[in-house]
């Protein structure tokens, strides 16, 4: 038995290898071209409607953000003229002081509880305002021994002053009280 | 040398002779009362008012007058613009007996040394009271008061260091919203009956 037909084809098969040909031809190669899938139509991008929508965005942004700064800025400086130019005592300045300082937190706080998103809150806090701010608590937190040594000098200064007060009343009083005895007894006369 | 020696001692003695001379004057003409003796009687008493109103109190309480605006306050701090101190002792008991003369004598003591004259004497036998008003006179001023004021039941000493007008003193009385000792004893009196 030769074997050349497993290699060349030439020569007389073996029927077992016929019977092998016969079941695996249906699955031999069979060349035909490449058929891909059909490709739906592409649907024309609205590119221009995209870009004017763009541009509205950015037009409310920035009117946005113009009017937030404006608003902000003024507040702001009227409020530090005002504590500027208010006269008083330290603890009236510090006073003052404090209050604007939560007024800024207030106005901020207001602003962040608006529908506007956080991060375009804080980017368009006026950074003026923001320094303003800044300078101001750090003068109060600054002045804060001062202003609590302050408010101990006033109590103890009320106190002294009640306790002056209280013994000058005694004082006062009794001094009285002789006198309103002396005047009662010279009314009464001698044998009295 | 020895000389040298003998008259700086001599200097020496002489030196501390006249400061403590000195201090000694000085004291005895100090107005200021020595009250701690009295404090005892806090224990027994029913009610108890110890004022100490020092120079350093004195001092923070004429910042705090001077710069008010009330006419009322104007006058305090024009009567205590020369004071050093005031001190009063109030001491209210709850039946009589509960404090001795001993204790009232410790103090009229003090106010036999030389600079105090009594100025004024009230006795009255129907409740015990008996007022004395003790003045330290230094050259045309008053330079110091001491008030005695003793009850059946009550026994007040009021002390006042410095110079005082006595009659700036007295319009004080039911000023700063406070009514007058009187007027608090009285309406004692009507509630009780």
């Amino acid at each position: 038995m030769r074997d050349d037909y497993l290699w060349d084809g030439s020569g007389e098969p073996d029927p077992e290898t016929e019977r092998l040909e016969r079941t695996l031809q249906k699955l031999r190669h069979q060349p035909k071209p490449l058929q891909l899938p059909a490709v739906p139509a592409r649907r024309q991008p609205f590119y221009g409607l995209a870009a004017a929508a763009a541009v509205v965005l950015l037009v409310l942004a920035a009117g946005t953000w113009v009017a937030l700064l404006r608003r902000s800025h003024d507040t702001a400086s009227e409020r530090l003229l005002t504590a500027r130019r208010t006269p008083g005592t330290l603890s009236s300045i510090y006073g003052a002081a404090d209050s604007f300082a939560l007024t800024i937190d207030e106005v901020t706080a207001k602003r962040e509880a608006n529908t506007l998103p956080e991060q375009l809150t804080r980017e368009s806090r006026p950074r003026r305002v923001v320094e303003e701010r800044q300078t101001v608590v750090a003068a109060a937190r600054k002045r804060a021994p001062l202003r609590r040594r302050d408010e101990r000098l006033m109590r103890e200064g009320e106190m002294a002053k009640e306790q002056l007060m209280l013994a000058l009343h005694y004082a006062s009083s009794k001094l009285n009280l002789v006198q309103r005895k002396i005047q009662a007894n010279k009314a009464s006369g001698p044998a009295s | 040398m020895k000389s040298i020696i003998m008259g700086a001692i001599r200097l020496i003695l002489f030196s501390s002779l006249l400061i403590g001379c000195t201090a000694v004057t000085a004291f005895a003409q100090s107005a200021r009362l020595q009250l701690g003796t009295l404090d005892r009687l806090s224990l027994v008493a029913d009610q108890t008012v110890d004022v100490t109103v020092d120079q350093n109190v004195l001092k923070l309480a004429r910042i705090f007058i001077s710069k008010s605006k009330k006419p009322d306050e104007q006058k305090v701090a024009e009567l205590i613009s020369e004071i050093e101190g005031i001190y009063v002792k109030h001491f209210k008991f709850e039946k009589p007996g509960q404090y001795s003369m001993a204790d009232v004598e410790a103090i009229r003591a003090q106010l036999q040394s030389p600079g105090w004259s009594r100025m004024a004497n009230v006795r009255s036998k129907r409740n015990g009271q008996n007022l004395d008003v003790y003045t330290m006179i230094n050259g045309n001023k008053v330079g110091g008061l001491a008030v005695l004021a003793t009850e059946d039941t009550e026994l007040t000493v009021v002390n006042i260091v410095g110079p005082i007008d006595l009659e700036k003193l007295s319009d004080l009385e039911g000023s700063f919203g406070i009514p007058g000792l009187e007027i608090v004893r009285n309406r004692d009196k009507s509630q009780k009956e």
